[in-house]
């Protein structure tokens, strides 16, 4: 038997006004996965999330997490979920450990543990600089370490590697997989296609309030997958063969037999393709 | 409500409160104040408050001549001028200048006892007074002529004492009506005079009634400017933490989304609320008791001292988180405080200047000075009392416009 998900959405409906943000919504998310939410911009990823930390009533259907309603019993809901938002919130004026240090104070959480979030996102030697005087990657790192100081059972993520640099968003994802380890169920919304390929267990593409896709981003690839070779010739000539007809292949066979291809670049998925010709729209 | 969140987040208040230098400047540049009025006028009265805006606040007595006329004047100054008065031998300061002339500092006047000009002349006695300011020196005046008098009876009555004559001369001067008193007597007597010169029919028509005069202090008149700046002070205190401090840092903390931040933690809105509830009001307070013990001790133990500072940080309460709940930002918050300040102290100046008395009785920035004035200089009466229930309505009703305006548009 299956363990029950974590997060369960049921014709979740959200309305401003007139305009519909998320259209009938059913999903369910599993229990220690890593769930990527994307779509475009007005897609209703950000809507949704605002109902699952409880900022925004649905119109209509139900949500549950970890068996909750996330209406009626919020209370219990509070203190088993962190939330990294995309625009940081941080007491300018304290130091990072000083900001750790009021929250660890709201989850009743012991002083040990400041230091080992300050150390899991390399920002033990700046835990006494003024947040002020961080850097924008550093501040991100430090909701980071807010967000997981009380070991949360799921873990929002809004955009949680924008205007990180490789290293540090390699720690980020590093911590991510920890917490997976540890049981967590992580939901994160991205625009960087490469990152969900490399961590996200499934994916839920929203489209204009609606879900377009729900799968791993593997199933996704083979399902629209796009088997192209780009060929550069020896003459400066570039050459596009489509790897599923036989043509192309026997073209391409000649061509490698002749020793005449400078450059050779195949492009079986592309993540972001798939996306665009998912949403039909820009990718932004 | 969890203990350990409240104190978190008061924990948090205090440390938000203490890395604001603006407000920590103020609360310094107000304590200043009131430590600069508490050193500057330790007697209340009408000199103190002379001294503060206009008249006189300092009188020098320059004589050229000691004697015991001289020392009896020294020996009885009363209390309430005792700081305010100095006295000067002058001969040693303009010997060897001829022209020498006397200067005397603005806001101070002067009494100088000169010597007779020639032998047997009178001795002179010369008021100078600042300006067109006659009454400003009228005080300092009362004192040195009762004084005169009083010390001239007392001669007199030592030499008829010593001569073996029993009968004393008339008693000193007291109160401070006898002036007016003795010329009305000395009137009454002249008319008496006249009286037995006339025909009876004329005389009975020549008629001066006796007075008896006697002079009262206004009791809720009887404040100093000393006690009016220090109940603004008190007053300031109390709306710079609770109408500006909390709704500008609330406003903030939602600007910025750490309020967010808060209210997704396990803190509850209530507990948020809750902290902000303990720690403003007892910061209120806590600075207000500072600044009126600093510029008048005694209030420290005064119950009703204490019973108004709370009713009027309770109501400031109410009047900060109306404020914190329609601003949307941290600048709207501070503009509309400020506005709401403006309005509210020309609207009751207003009021008072066209007698209109309905509208002031709405505002608690009316009743505070005046329950205030009476907790400092110790003149409570049950009128006070009652006063004070009403403005705990008027705090009552101004924190249920703030649970209004929070349940419709919560903190935005």
């Amino acid at each position: 038997m299956l363990p029950p998900p974590a997060i369960c959405i049921q014709g979740l409906t959200v309305e401003y006004g007139k305009f519909i943000a998320v259209d009938q919504l059913d999903l369910e998310i599993r229990r220690g996965e890593l769930f990527g939410l994307l779509g475009p911009n007005g897609a209703g990823k950000s809507t949704t999330l605002k109902v699952l930390i409880g900022q925004r009533r649905p119109t209509n259907g139900s949500v549950k997490i970890l068996g909750h309603d996330v209406v009626r019993e919020w209370s219990l809901i509070k203190p088993k979920f962190g939330y990294v938002p995309d625009k940081e919130n941080h007491f300018d004026e304290f130091t990072g450990r000083r900001n750790l240090q009021i929250f660890a104070g709201l989850y009743d959480v012991p002083r040990t543990r400041i230091h080992e979030c300050l150390k899991m996102v390399e920002l033990d030697e700046a835990a006494d600089l003024q947040v002020k005087r961080y850097s924008l990657g550093m501040r991100k790192k430090l909701l980071l370490a807010r967000a997981i100081l009380h070991r949360p059972e799921i873990l929002y993520l809004d955009e949680p590697t924008a205007n990180l640099d490789v290293y540090s968003a390699s720690i980020v994802h590093r911590i991510l997989r920890n917490m997976l380890a540890d049981g967590s169920t992580i939901i994160l919304t991205t625009h960087n296609m490469k990152e969900v390929q490399e961590i996200c267990h499934r994916v839920a593409i929203l489209c204009k309030g609606c879900l377009i896709a729900l799968d791993t981003p593997l199933a996704l690839r083979q399902q629209h997958h796009h088997r192209t070779a780009d060929l550069i010739c020896g003459d400066g000539s570039k050459l596009q063969l489509n790897l599923d007809r036989e043509t192309d292949r026997n073209r391409l066979v000649e061509l490698l037999h002749a020793g005449s291809v400078a450059s050779m670049h195949t492009r079986e998925f592309d993540f972001h393709d798939a996306f665009l010709k998912l949403t039909g729209q820009a990718f932004d | 409500m969890r203990w350990h969140i409240i104190r978190t987040l008061i924990h948090k208040e205090c440390l938000r409160h203490l890395s604001n230098r603006g407000g920590l400047a103020l609360s310094l540049l107000l304590i200043g104040m009131a430590l600069i009025l508490a050193a500057f006028g330790r007697s209340d009265g009408a000199t103190s408050s002379l001294g503060l805006f206009r008249g006189v606040h300092h009188c020098y007595v320059d004589y050229w001549e000691d004697g015991p006329w001289i020392e009896y004047l020294k020996n009885n100054v009363p209390e309430n001028l005792r700081t305010s008065v100095h006295f000067r031998h002058m001969t040693a300061a303009i010997v060897g200048k001829p022209s020498a002339t006397i200067n005397y500092p603005t806001g101070s006047c002067a009494i100088q006892l000169r010597p007779a000009e020639k032998p047997s002349g009178p001795l002179e006695v010369l008021f100078w007074y600042p300006g067109e300011d006659r009454i400003a020196i009228g005080n300092f005046e009362n004192w040195f002529w009762k004084t005169t008098r009083a010390h001239h009876c007392a001669e007199l009555n030592r030499i008829l004492a010593a001569s073996g004559t029993r009968q004393p001369f008339p008693a000193s001067p007291t109160g401070d009506s006898w002036q007016w008193q003795e010329s009305h007597g000395r009137f009454v007597a002249d008319v008496q005079s006249l009286k037995s010169t006339l025909p009876p029919e004329t005389a009975d028509k020549l008629c001066v009634p006796e007075l008896s005069v006697e002079c009262r202090p206004l009791h809720a008149n009887s404040s100093g400017a000393r006690t009016t700046i220090s109940a603004a002070l008190v007053l300031f205190a109390l709306f710079f933490v609770c109408v500006y401090l909390l709704p500008s840092l609330a406003c903030e903390e939602r600007e910025n989304g750490v309020l967010l931040a808060q209210a997704l933690s396990p803190a509850t809105s209530f507990e948020i609320i809750a902290a902000r509830l303990i720690f403003y009001p007892t910061i209120a307070v806590a600075f207000a008791a500072i600044l009126g013990v600093l510029v008048r001790p005694q209030v420290l133990t005064q119950p009703f001292f204490w019973l108004t500072l709370i009713v009027l940080a309770f109501a400031s309460l109410g009047i900060g988180m109306t404020i914190a709940c329609i601003a949307r930002t941290q600048r709207s918050a501070s503009m509309t405080a400020l506005c709401y300040m403006l309005v509210v102290s020309l609207g009751v100046l207003h009021c008072q200047q066209n007698q209109i008395s309905a509208i002031p009785q709405l505002m608690v920035e009316f009743h505070g000075p005046r329950m205030l004035n009476a907790a400092m200089t110790n003149s409570v009466t049950v009128a006070d009392y009652l006063e004070l229930l009403y403005t705990a309505g008027l705090a009552i009703a101004w924190n249920a416009v703030a649970t209004v305006c929070f349940r419709r548009f919560g903190w935005q």
